[in-house]
């Protein structure tokens, strides 16, 4: 049961984030399997933030605040997003007729990524910790 | 398989750093302030003003035709910092296996809609 909860909150708020959050924005944020601009969005950059409150917050009250996905207190925490770029990552491989080609074409951008993150997630919690321990 | 230059590689990796770190610092204490309420601030101005960085103006390069979203940072740097913190790696494999599965079959799920 707690597995189906949690491959059911990634499961929405991947498929939100990733249908409509480039909508809400512009055609420069979603790009097609091909490399395509498609659709043409209403609010522009300023679509980001309103994709954010309207999909981000709920999704996140529902995965991380009622805790459906169930990360518990003594366990690495898996944050939503990670659910959510997977399914952008296997909708352009399913979407392409590239196939596997389109996702080794993406492998430097998920390298360079993963890499910011570690650093990231490093330099949160080193800084975190000194400015709680004062 | 076409690596970026150096500079644009920098670039990526500052805000793929900048999401996770605002993320473990800010979220949790506008929780604690603000309860859930604080939480869909969070939402909306952590995540939102960091796509427009990362995703608008594009701090982190798409090197393909596969879109890498910027969740994809929050979930390796919040894996990170929670496992510095004292979280064991190996309670949260089931939870990662979860969010493979649903990125098939959300991905798939989506293929199917043509736009």
């Amino acid at each position: 049961m707690k597995f189906l909860r949690a491959v059911l909150g990634f499961f929405i708020a991947g498929v939100f984030v990733m249908a409509v959050w480039g909508k809400m924005a512009d055609g420069t944020a979603l790009v097609g399997a091909e490399g395509a601009k498609v659709g043409v969005g209403a609010f522009s950059i300023f679509g980001g933030w309103i994709a954010a409150f309207v999909i981000i917050s709920p999704m996140w009250f529902m995965n991380h605040f009622l805790g459906m996905i169930p990360n518990t207190a003594d366990a690495s925490f898996v944050d939503q997003g990670l659910g959510i770029a997977l399914v952008g990552i296997f909708r352009d491989i399913f979407r392409s007729t590239a196939g596997v080609d389109t996702f080794m074409s993406s492998v430097p951008t998920i390298l360079l990524v993963v890499v910011g993150a570690a650093i990231g997630g490093y330099l949160a919690f080193i800084v975190r910790r000194d400015m709680e321990a004062k | 398989m076409t690596f970026p230059s150096l500079q644009v590689a920098i670039a990526t990796i500052v805000g793929a750093a900048i999401f996770p770190f605002l993320l473990w610092i800010i979220w949790g204490k506008l929780v604690e302030n603000f309860g859930a309420f604080g939480g869909w601030i969070a939402a909306g101005f952590i995540v939102g003003t960091t796509w427009a960085l990362n995703h608008w103006v594009g701090l982190i390069h798409q090197s393909g035709t596969d879109w890498i979203d910027m969740g994809l940072a929050a979930g390796v740097g919040m894996l990170v910092a929670s496992t510095l913190n004292g979280g064991k790696l190996s309670k949260a494999l089931p939870v990662i296996l979860a969010a493979l599965v649903a990125g098939v079959l959300g991905g798939l799920v989506l293929s199917f809609y043509a736009y």
